[in-house]
């Protein structure tokens, strides 16, 4: 039987209100499952405990058989996170940048060098390697940031809202990116509000309300579940989310 | 109902220049409440009130002077608004970058259907407001108290004050206004700042030549007493309330306003949304290391490093430093030689203060601690290699002081290097456990954040400071200063101990 990539089991979150509400998810390896979920569903709150930057106040995370409430170090190694705010420092250049999140992850220096000139070349970057981040566009940033959270190779990419602010051409690029990186056995989970990415992209489709999942499967299998064959995601979400 | 916004209409100067002051105020502190936002301004001002009518009831008699008093009194005036200028172009200049570049809101301004030179009158009066607030909170008092006993043309002083601000900000425009076109708005901010910075350091350095260079200072002060030729003395009668030269000086200001509204804001709005080149860091490969710690620090330094505003700030400290340590450093009774335990007690005290600055910058001022906490690495690991690139350069201020010292004074030497690395230490530690997370942006104010800290930073650096000295001279008493520094430490571990169980009782309940 094949591990599970993440395993989430009754995991709870609260702030003033209660963000994450007992929930139960899985996603298996090799797969792109995309979350979606009105604003303040719980989403983001979600993927940063998977992402060990947010404590669960219960529950449990398992990422590829390790116990991330328990190991997280051990669990971060197979992680890599990306908000749609890129985890940048502008007065670095990318090629600075990739060093130094190598550095973090602790990969090989020959092995990183090697890796973040194929991840800047393929982004297009390369011409740009020895240039500040600050002077960079938005899409720009989204790429290196991207670069930093492929370099070093994670079993679970977890994006949220990745395609915030790109133009055509750089969402083409992070697209195929994620198409290629699950094609390569990779696992993917992205967060977005474009449904029409995730119609198009996703393995599975999950659907998250006031931090519960409501509903999950393929589109067919969301499709079934509504009781309409030919029902858009767009018009399956509304009326999910608002039940 | 409807809410009435404000009085003004709506997209006139008035309106405009009110949005302005107000978001300049705002500018200055996080506090959102009226009261704790205006109590500090109210009693900053008390201060200047009461002393400013207690000079003016002084000087109430002081009609008859002689003339070579009055030849005193001018060229006093005249370097006092030469000065005043000065350190007010420094001001102006930044805030002039704030306004037209950082608040990144001149599209939206220059979007709406208002005319563009209203705006940028607005906003280049704005400027000249907030550059001339502080200097007026000290300066009006005195003036009015004086009128209202028998001087009223001392208030020629408010006038000027206000004449050397708009100037000022003329100048500042239209410099920042060239800058960005010749050299594009990063490099231009970048040269401003540097250039507003020596500015503001130079004229602090002059203020207090009198402690940094007696000698200097006894050369420098023949020059007062010679009469300055018409028209150089014209600003020092302005300020006396002479009606020609004040008539002048007005005018003047009201030129360089109209001529910067003209050409200055113009130009630097125009050039502010210049595509920005990019910026290569070097030509070279990149050498990727291994090691945590290693990629922390050598991080830490690149990012200190490229960012010139946190550096002029860091150096901008320490220059205010330096009349405290002259004082210091004149050892002996004729204040001629310079001691070893002073430099000792210098270079501590500058290693603590300077250590607790980068530990702000690489600790709390984190641009991606989200990065940092998804990394497989043990918060532990991260705060120490951050701790370390706080302590290194400090560090090595206090290598280079005893290496100054080690062939004269090899034990004054010895102790200069070994409580100059506890002041850092002990400093950067302390900005650790209790700086809280801001941008970077936020460097300038950020003791105002936290009072207590900054208190306990300085009353740190002060203890290890004076027990330097006195080790160095072999006294005794050395153990008083460091007891002291040694309490704010144990209070330190004390108080964060009792954040830790609060946090603890946080997290289970």
């Amino acid at each position: 039987m094949t591990v599970a990539a993440l395993t989430v089991s009754k995991l709870r979150k609260t702030f003033a209100k209660v963000a994450v509400d007992d929930l139960d998810l899985t996603v298996r390896a090799g797969e792109l499952y995309a979350l979606l979920g009105p604003n303040g569903a719980g989403k983001t709150t979600t993927l940063r405990m998977v992402a060990g930057l947010l404590a669960p106040d219960s529950g449990g995370i398992d990422i590829f058989g390790v116990d991330a409430v328990a190991d997280p170090m051990a669990a971060k190694r197979r992680v890599a996170w990306l908000p749609d705010d890129a985890l940048l420092y502008d007065k670095l250049s990318p090629l600075e940048y990739l060093e130094f999140v190598a550095g973090l992850w602790g990969i090989d220096p020959g092995q990183a060098a090697t890796r973040a000139e194929e991840l800047l070349r393929w982004l297009d970057l390369w011409e740009s390697r020895d240039a500040r981040c600050e002077t960079f566009s938005r899409g720009m940033k989204q790429k290196t940031a991207l670069a930093g959270a492929l370099i070093h190779d994670p079993a679970l990419l977890i994006l949220d809202e990745p395609l915030t602010g790109l133009d055509a051409g750089a969402a083409r690029q992070v697209k195929d990116l994620l198409v290629r990186r699950v094609a390569d056995g990779g696992t993917v989970i992205l967060t977005t509000h474009i449904l029409e990415v995730a119609e198009r992209l996703a393995d599975r489709i999950g659907i998250i309300r006031a931090g519960r999942l409501v509903a999950e499967g393929t589109l067919a299998e969301l499709r079934s579940l509504r009781g309409s064959a030919d029902a858009s995601l767009e018009e399956m979400f509304i009326a999910l989310a608002a039940e | 109902m409807t809410r009435q916004f404000t009085s003004f209409a709506p997209g006139s100067f008035a309106w405009l220049l009110r949005h302005e002051l107000r978001l300049a105020l705002r500018g200055t502190g996080t506090r959102t409440n009226l009261f704790a936002r205006y109590a500090p301004v109210l009693l900053l001002a008390t201060v200047p009130t009461i002393g400013g009518v207690l000079l003016a009831w002084s000087l109430r008699d002081i009609g008859h002077v002689t003339a070579r008093d009055t030849t005193m009194i001018h060229n006093f005036l005249g370097l006092a608004v030469a000065g005043l200028i000065v350190l007010m172009i420094s001001t102006a200049s930044i805030a002039v970058l704030r306004t037209f570049h950082d608040r990144h809101d001149l599209d939206l301004l220059l979007s709406a259907p208002l005319p563009p030179a209203r705006v940028l009158a607005a906003k280049a009066v704005g400027v000249t407001v907030t550059v001339a607030a502080p200097f007026l909170l000290f300066t009006a008092p005195f003036a009015i108290a004086s009128a209202v006993f028998g001087h009223p043309g001392w208030l020629g002083g408010i006038v000027m004050v206000a004449v050397d601000a708009t100037l000022a900000t003329a100048i500042a425009l239209g410099l920042i206004g060239v800058l960005f076109s010749a050299i594009g708005p990063r490099r231009a901010r970048t040269v401003a700042q540097l250039v507003a910075a020596v500015m503001g350091g130079t004229i602090f350095l002059l203020s207090q030549l009198r402690n940094v260079s007696p000698e200097l200072a006894q050369r420098l002060s023949h020059l007062v007493a010679v009469p300055w030729p018409s028209p150089l003395d014209w600003p020092a009668r302005a300020v006396v309330g002479e009606p020609l030269p004040l008539l002048v000086m007005v005018a003047l200001a009201g030129l360089a306003a109209r001529g910067s509204s003209l050409f200055g804001a113009r130009h630097l709005a125009a050039s502010s949304d210049v595509t920005t080149r990019e910026r290569r860091v070097r030509s070279g490969p990149v050498r990727f290391r291994a090691g945590v710690a290693r990629v922390i620090v050598s991080k830490e330094l690149r990012l200190i490093a490229r960012d010139p505003e946190l550096i002029t700030q860091i150096g901008l400290r320490l220059i205010y430093l330096i009349p405290l340590g002259a004082l210091v450093l004149r050892g002996g009774d004729d204040g001629s030689g310079i001691d070893a335990p002073g430099i000792a007690a210098a270079a501590t005290a500058a290693a603590g203060l300077l250590a607790s600055s980068l530990a702000w910058i690489v600790v709390c001022a984190e641009d991606a601690p989200d990065l940092l906490a998804a990394a497989p690495v043990a918060p532990a690991a991260v705060r120490r290699a951050k701790l370390v690139a706080a302590c290194l350069v400090p560090v090595g201020l206090a290598l280079a002081a005893a290496a100054a010292l080690v062939r004269d004074a090899p034990f004054a030497a010895a102790v200069t290097l070994v409580m100059g690395s506890v002041a850092a230490a002990s400093a950067a530690v302390l900005q650790a456990w209790f700086g809280r997370p801001q941008p970077r942006a936020a460097f300038r104010r950020r003791q105002s954040g936290s009072f207590v800290i900054g208190l306990g930073e300085v009353l740190l650096a002060a203890g290890w400071s004076g027990t330097a000295a006195l080790i160095a001279r072999g006294s005794p008493f050395a153990i008083a200063p460091a007891l002291l520094a040694g309490m704010i430490l144990a209070g330190a571990i004390e108080a964060r101990r009792d954040r830790e169980r609060h946090d603890a009782v946080l997290q289970a309940t």
